[in-house]
C-alpha cells in the first residue's frame, strides 16, 4: 500500500515537473519571440516610413523640380528630333523667294535711279548692258534652293537644336522649387543610411528588408500565438489538478500578457494610398509619375492613446484615457484578480473585490469592443479610401492614372485579438471550474452532514 | 396619526411634483440647446462647404487659368530681357556664314555656267576680269558680322520681344476668357449669397462667422453638460429619498434620450485635407499658392451610417449596420429596457435579455467612440513629411505637402461621448436602486 502510494506520488510529481517544464519552455519561447517581434516590427516600421517619405507625393507630383526636369527632357528630345515637314519647307522656300525677289527689285531700283555723276551714269549703262532684271529673277529659285539646302542639312539642324537647347537650359535654371536645396540633402542622407546613392537602389534594398521583416513578423505571430494556445490547451486539460492549477494559470496569464503587450505596441492597421502610375500626354511622349505615396499611416494602440491624450482636446483626452483604462487596464486587472483567486483560494478567492474584478467585471472589459472597433475602422477606411481614390483614376487620352489602396490589418491587431480570445477562454474556463467545484463541495458537505446525522 | 400620514403623503406628492417640474424644465433647456446646436452645426457645415468650394484646388493650384496669368507675365518679362548668349551667338554666326558661303558659291556657279548669248559671255569675262573670288570669300565673315550686328541691335530685340509679347498674349485667349468668366460667375453667385463682393471679404466674413458659431456651439455644449451635472447632483442629494427614485430615473432616461438624439444628429467629425502652401520660382518670379482644399467632409453619425449603407459594398454596409446597432439600437433598447425593468420590478428584471441590455450593452456604444478616435488619429495626425522634417530640424522649408491637420472632432462627438458615460453612470445607479427595491 505504502510503496504503491509512494510511486503514485513520484509519478505525480514527475508529471508535474514535466508539465511545468513544458510550460516554462513554451513561455520562454513566447517571450523570446515576443522580444524579437518587437524589434523587427519597429525596424519594419522605420523602413516603411522611409519608403513612404521618399516616395511622398510632395517630392514627386507636387514638386516643381520633377515637373521641370521631365518637361525639359521631353522638349530637348523634341528639339533634337526636329525636322521641317515638306509643307514647312515649302513655306520657308516661298518666303525666301519673296525676300530675294524684293532684294533684286530694290537693287535694280537703286541702279536705275537717275544718276547725276558721270561715273554713276557709266555704271548704270554697264550693268544694264551686262545684266537684265529678268535674267536675275530667273535665278532666284536656284538661290533659294541652295539656301534651303544649307538650312535643312543635318549640321544646320544640330546648330538650331543647340541654340534652342541652351535657351531651354537657361530658362530651366530659373524655374525651381523653393525647397530644392533642403530636399536634396534629406534624400541623400536617407539613401546614404541604406548604403545607396540613388533612389532605385534605395527602393530595392528598402523593399527587400521590409518584405523580409513582414514575413518574419507574421511567422513570429504564428509561433507566439501557437505557444499561448498550447498553454491554454494544457491548462484546460489539467484544470482539475489542484496542485498544478496555480502555476499553470500563472504561466498562461503571463503568456496572454505577452500577446497583449505585443498587441498594443505593434501597428494594428496600415493605411497606404498611392498613385501607382500617372501619365500625362506631353508633346509626342508623356510625363510619367510612378509610385506617388499620397497617404501613409501605421499606428499601434499605444500610439493612438498617446496621440489622443496629447492632442489637447477634452473629448480626445477622455477617450484616450478610456481606451487605456478599459482596453488595457481592465484586461490586466481581470487576469491579475483571477490569478490571485487561483493562487490563494482561501484568502483571496473569498475576497469580494477580487471575485468581482476577476469574474464579474466583463462589463468594464472593453477589449472585445476595441477589436470590433478596429475592424470597423479598417473596413470604413478602406471604403473611404477606395471611394476617394476612384476619383483620381483617369483613363483619358490626355491623362491616365492608376491608384492603389494597400490598406491592411497588421500583426498588432492579430496579437490583440489572440489575447482577447485566449484571456477570455482562460478566465471563463476558470470561472466554470470554480463553479463546478463549489457545487461539488456543497454536495460533499451536504452528504457529510447527512452522514453525520445518520 | 392619520392626519400625519395624510400630511406626509401630501408633502411627498408635492415633492414629487416639484421634482418632475424642475427636471422637466432642465429637459426643456436640454432639448432647446440641442436644437440650437443642430441649427448651428448645419450652418457651420454650409459655411465650411462654401469656403472649401471657393478654396478648392480645382480653382487654384490645379486650374490652368490661375497659372496662366502668372506664367505669362513671367514669360513676358523674360522675353523683354532676352539676349543671345555667347555660345548661341556663335552658333547663329556659323549658320549665317554657311548661308552666305552657299549664296556666293551659287552666284559664281551661275556666272561660270556655259554661256550661249553674247551678253552672257561678256558678263562672264567682265566678272572674271574685275571680281576676285578669293577677295569675296574673305569678305563673307565681314558681311556676317554686319548682319549679326544688325540682329543684336537693341531695336531688333525690342521688335522681337514685342512680337513675342503679342504672340504670348494670344495664347489660348478665347478659351481662357470663357472659362474665367464662367468661374467668376460661379464665385460671384456664392459671394452674393454671403452678401459680399470680393473673395477677401468672403473669406474674412466666413472665418469670423465660423469662430462665432464655434463659441456659440460650445456654449450650448457646456449648457447640456451642465444639465447632466445637475441631474447627477439631484441623484446625490436624493439618494436616500427612495420614493422619488423611480420618477427621477425615468426623467434621467428621458434626458439621456434627448442627449443621444443630439449626439447622433449634430456634426461629429470633420475631415479636411489640403495643400498648405506651394511655392516655386519661375523665371525670376515667385509663384505661390496657399490653402488649396483637396477634400472636405463634415458628418454626423447618422450621415456616416447613410454614407456607408449607400456605398454598395457589402463590407461597408455591414459596418454601417454595426454603427447603427451600437449607436442607435443598443442605446435606445438599453434605456427603454431599464425603464421597463424599473417599472415592473419582478416580472422583467429577471429576464436575461433585459438584464443584458440594461447593464452590459452600454460598453458597445464605446465602439463608435473608438472608431471616431481611430479615424481622428489616423487622419488628423498624418504628418509624415512634416514630422520627419521636424525631427531633422528642417521645419521651415516650404515643402509642398498634403496636410490633414485641420481634421477635427466636433461638438457632436463630445455630446455622444457624454451620453455614453452618462449611460454608464445611469446603469450603475439603476443597479443600486433596483437592489434597494429588491431589499424592500
Amino acid at each position: 500500500m505504502v510503496p504503491a502510494k509512494q510511486s503514485q506520488q513520484t509519478a505525480t510529481s514527475l508529471l508535474k515537473t514535466v508539465v511545468v517544464a513544458i510550460f516554462g519552455i513554451l513561455l520562454i519561447t513566447e517571450v523570446w519571440f515576443g522580444y524579437q517581434v518587437q524589434q523587427q516590427a519597429e525596424a519594419r516600421r522605420v523602413h516603411k516610413l522611409a519608403y513612404a517619405f521618399v516616395n511622398n507625393v510632395s517630392f514627386g507630383l507636387l514638386s516643381v523640380d520633377i515637373w521641370r526636369d521631365q518637361v525639359v527632357e521631353k522638349v530637348r528630345q523634341e528639339m533634337g528630333n526636329f525636322r521641317m515637314t515638306n509643307e514647312q519647307q515649302q513655306e520657308l522656300r516661298t518666303a525666301i523667294d519673296a525676300k530675294l525677289q524684293s532684294l533684286v527689285n530694290q537693287t535694280f531700283a537703286e541702279i536705275n535711279r537717275p544718276k547725276k555723276s558721270l561715273g554713276g551714269k557709266l555704271k548704270k549703262v554697264a550693268i544694264n548692258t551686262l545684266v537684265h532684271e529678268e535674267e536675275v529673277t530667273k535665278e532666284i529659285p536656284g538661290f533659294s534652293k541652295k539656301i534651303m539646302g544649307v538650312l535643312t542639312s543635318p549640321s544646320s539642324y544640330k546648330r538650331i537644336a543647340n541654340i534652342a537647347d541652351t535657351t531651354i537650359a537657361q530658362i530651366s535654371r530659373k524655374i525651381y522649387d523653393s525647397s530644392v536645396a533642403a530636399t536634396t540633402g534629406i534624400m541623400d542622407s536617407i539613401y546614404h543610411s541604406y548604403g545607396s546613392s540613388d533612389k532605385t537602389s534605395f527602393e530595392l534594398r528598402n523593399k527587400q528588408e521590409s518584405d523580409r521583416l513582414t514575413k518574419n513578423c507574421f511567422q513570429y505571430l504564428v509561433v507566439i500565438t501557437s505557444c499561448a494556445a498550447l498553454m491554454l490547451f494544457g491548462w484546460i486539460i489539467f484544470r482539475r489538478k489542484k496542485n498544478l492549477r496555480p502555476v499553470l494559470y500563472v504561466f498562461c496569464a503571463l503568456g496572454a500578457l505577452v500577446l497583449l503587450f505585443s498587441g498594443i505596441s505593434l501597428p494594428t492597421m496600415e493605411i497606404d494610398a498611392t498613385l501607382a502610375t500617372m501619365d500625362i500626354r506631353f508633346l509626342n511622349g508623356s510625363l510619367n509619375f510612378r509610385n506617388q505615396s499620397l497617404f501613409f499611416q501605421s499606428q499601434s494602440i499605444v500610439d493612438v492613446i498617446r496621440l489622443l491624450v496629447g492632442s489637447g482636446g477634452m473629448a480626445s483626452i477622455i477617450v484616450g484615457l478610456m481606451i487605456a483604462i478599459f482596453c488595457i487596464g481592465f484586461p490586466i486587472i481581470i487576469l491579475l484578480a483571477s490569478g490571485m483567486a487561483v493562487i490563494n483560494p482561501e484568502k483571496w478567492g473569498q475576497n469580494k473585490y477580487v471575485d468581482y474584478l476577476g469574474f464579474h467585471a466583463t462589463k468594464w472589459n472593453m477589449a472585445d469592443v476595441l477589436t470590433v472597433a478596429i475592424l470597423m475602422t479598417f473596413i470604413g477606411f478602406n471604403g473611404i479610401i477606395d471611394n476617394t481614390l476612384s476619383t483620381l483614376d483617369y483613363a483619358e487620352e490626355s491623362i491616365t492614372s492608376v491608384t492603389s489602396n494597400k490598406t491592411a490589418i497588421e500583426p498588432g491587431y492579430f496579437f490583440y485579438l489572440a489575447f482577447v480570445v485566449i484571456s477570455t477562454v482562460l478566465v471563463a474556463v476558470l470561472k466554470r471550474t470554480r463553479k463546478i467545484e463549489m457545487t461539488e463541495q456543497l454536495a460533499i458537505n451536504h452528504s457529510e452532514t447527512l452522514h453525520y446525522h445518520e | 396619526m392619520s392626519d400625519k400620514i395624510g400630511n406626509s403623503a401630501y408633502s411627498f406628492r408635492f415633492a414629487k411634483l416639484l421634482l418632475i417640474a424642475g427636471v422637466s424644465i432642465i429637459l426643456l433647456i436640454e432639448a432647446w440647446c440641442g436644437y440650437q446646436m443642430y441649427c448651428l452645426s448645419a450652418e457651420q457645415k454650409a459655411h465650411k462647404m462654401d469656403y472649401a468650394f471657393v478654396n478648392n484646388v480645382a480653382y487654384g493650384l490645379f486650374s490652368v487659368d490661375s497659372w496662366r496669368d502668372q506664367l505669362l507675365s513671367a514669360a513676358k518679362e523674360e522675353v523683354k530681357d532676352f539676349r543671345l548668349m555667347p555660345e548661341q551667338d556663335a552658333y547663329l554666326r556659323k549658320e549665317i556664314n554657311e548661308i552666305m558661303r552657299a549664296v556666293v558659291d551659287h552666284a559664281f556657279e551661275v556666272i561660270n555656267r556655259e554661256q550661249t548669248s553674247f551678253r552672257g559671255k561678256l558678263r562672264k569675262f567682265a566678272v572674271k576680269t574685275f571680281v576676285n573670288r578669293g577677295k569675296i570669300d574673305k569678305q563673307v565673315p565681314d558681311m556676317t558680322n554686319n548682319l549679326m550686328k544688325e540682329i543684336t541691335r537693341p531695336a531688333t530685340y525690342r521688335k522681337l520681344s514685342k512680337a513675342a509679347d503679342t504672340a504670348l498674349s494670344q495664347i489660348g485667349k478665347a478659351g481662357y476668357d470663357s472659362t474665367v468668366a464662367a468661374n467668376q460667375l460661379l464665385m460671384d453667385s456664392i459671394f452674393r449669397i454671403h452678401d459680399v463682393s470680393t473673395r477677401a471679404a468672403f473669406e474674412q466674413k466666413t472665418v469670423s462667422r465660423l469662430t462665432q458659431i464655434k463659441t456659440e456651439t460650445y456654449r450650448y455644449v457646456y449648457c447640456i453638460l451642465g444639465c447632466i451635472f445637475i441631474i447627477l447632483l439631484l441623484w446625490l442629494l436624493l439618494r436616500n429619498q427612495r420614493n422619488l427614485h423611480v420618477s427621477l430615473y425615468l426623467l434621467s432616461v428621458a434626458s439621456a434620450m434627448i442627449i443621444l438624439t443630439i449626439g447622433l444628429s449634430t456634426t461629429m467629425i470633420e475631415i479636411d485635407a489640403r495643400i498648405d502652401k506651394m511655392e516655386l520660382h519661375f523665371l525670376d518670379k515667385t509663384i505661390s499658392f496657399k490653402d488649396q482644399g483637396l477634400f472636405f467632409q463634415s458628418k454626423s453619425i447618422i450621415e456616416v451610417v447613410i454614407l456607408l449603407l449607400k456605398t454598395g459594398r457589402v463590407d461597408s454596409q455591414v459596418v454601417g449596420w454595426l454603427i447603427l446597432v451600437f449607436s442607435v439600437l443598443f442605446p435606445f433598447m438599453k434605456l427603454s429596457s431599464t425603464a421597463v425593468a424599473l417599472m415592473s420590478e419582478d416580472k422583467w428584471a429577471k429576464n436575461r435579455f433585459i438584464r443584458y441590455f440594461a447593464f452590459e450593452s452600454g460598453k458597445w456604444s464605446m465602439a463608435d467612440v473608438m472608431v471616431v478616435a481611430f479615424l481622428m488619429t489616423y487622419i488628423g495626425f498624418n504628418g509624415i513629411v512634416a514630422s520627419r522634417l521636424e525631427t531633422l530640424n528642417y521645419n521651415h522649408i516650404p515643402i509642398t505637402s498634403i496636410s490633414t491637420t485641420n481634421t477635427m472632432v466636433q461638438p457632436g462627438y463630445i455630446i455622444f461621448l457624454s451620453f455614453v458615460i452618462y449611460g454608464f453612470v445611469l446603469a450603475a445607479i439603476l443597479k443600486k436602486i433596483s437592489r434597494n427595491f429588491t431589499q424592500l
